[in-house]
């Protein structure tokens, strides 16, 4: 368990990654994968703690379980991936893409989704204790079940099922 | 180089420590409370605590200055001439801080405080309560509000998109993502 909440290091090496590749269970902290394409990569219960994933294309990725606290996915392409149960406490998704992705039950306290599309996720039963969806969309939306109060400020809430 | 980034106990303030690998000199950004995490960190990367740089003088953000420079007698760099008790070297826009092999630009962003700054080096920015993640820092008064605007548009947007942008609470950003998707910003 690092000391620091995230420590980055500049000369870790940078990590190969491709679309589908297996990354389960992987520690991937701090990794710098801005732009990266993880299309389809299974990233099941990966630590991702602090990672730069900025611009990256996550499309129909596996997230389920991982730990992503900290991590930069500003613009990221996450549009059908599974995070069911991740871990995106402080997570920073302005700008990101995540039409109908899963977040059930996934912890999404004190995260940053200013203009972030969540058109048909499903965030059943997720933490989104002081999350701020600053005129993010979450049309048709399932909010069922939430923890917490979240700032939905200019939202655009269209059929949110909640 | 090394970054540390640590989330304190006041108001979930984060607090970084910038390692040089070359010379072991580190700097503390922020101390909103002495935690001995920081010398934890410093002593597995072989550190030494030289420099404190603040950024805005809010309790969050300097509780724990006076117990950082009790214990180790850093060289502290703030926008005022002392802060929280501490005799500070005082900074203005324009000037520069030699830090390692590191040189950091001091650029003002009044607003959340008149005397909030931003410490810019090659890559990365210390950006303090002026900018968030898809957010700005409070500020009192609709005047205020309009010179941090101003000054974020003047002095961080110019930078390279790439820039990770290291703010004093939540996520770390880029320039790239904020002058996108803030919605502060249109």
């Amino acid at each position: 368990m690092p000391i620091a909440d995230v420590e980055r290091i500049s000369s870790s090496p940078d990590i190969k990654v491709g679309p589908g590749i297996d990354l389960r269970g992987q520690y991937l902290a701090a990794a710098r994968l801005s732009f990266a394409n993880l299309e389809g990569a299974d990233l099941r219960n990966a630590d991702l703690t602090g990672a730069l994933l900025n611009g990256a294309n996550l499309r129909g990725a596996d997230l389920s379980g991982a730990c992503l606290h900290l991590a930069v996915l500003g613009a990221a392409d996450l549009t059908g991936a599974k995070l069911a149960n991740a871990d995106l406490r402080r997570v920073n998704f302005v700008g990101a893409k995540l039409v109908n992705a899963d977040l059930s039950g996934a912890k999404l306290y004190f995260s940053r989704e200013a203009k972030a599309d969540f058109s048909g996720a499903c965030l059943r039963g997720a933490d989104i204790t002081r999350a701020i969806f600053r005129r993010a969309i979450l049309r048709g939306a399932d909010l069922t079940g939430t923890i917490g109060e979240a700032n939905f400020e200019n939202a655009d809430l269209t059929d949110v099922q909640r | 180089m090394i970054l540390g980034q640590f989330i304190l106990k006041p108001l979930e303030a984060n607090a970084f420590i910038l390692g040089c690998p070359d010379t072991r000199k580190a700097m503390l950004v922020d101390a909103g409370e002495y935690t001995p995490r920081f010398d934890d960190f410093l002593e597995a990367h072989g550190l030494t605590l030289t420099t404190v740089f603040i950024t805005h003088t809010h309790d969050d953000h300097v509780g724990g200055l006076p117990e950082v420079v009790q214990r180790h007698n850093p060289r502290v760099y703030a926008s005022l001439d002392e802060v929280n008790g501490c005799p500070t070297h005082r900074l203005a826009h324009g000037n520069t801080i030699r830090f390692a092999k590191w040189e950091g630009r001091i650029v003002e962003t009044p607003g959340h405080l008149p005397e909030c700054i931003c410490l810019i080096f090659p890559g990365f920015v210390f950006a303090g309560d002026a900018l968030f993640a898809g957010s700005v820092g409070g500020t009192k008064t609709t005047e205020a509000a309009a010179q941090q605007i101003a000054a974020i548009r003047e002095h961080l947007f110019t930078l390279p998109g790439e820039t990770l942008v290291h703010v004093g609470h939540g996520p770390s950003t880029t320039i790239a993502i904020e002058r996108e998707f803030n919605p502060f910003f249109g």
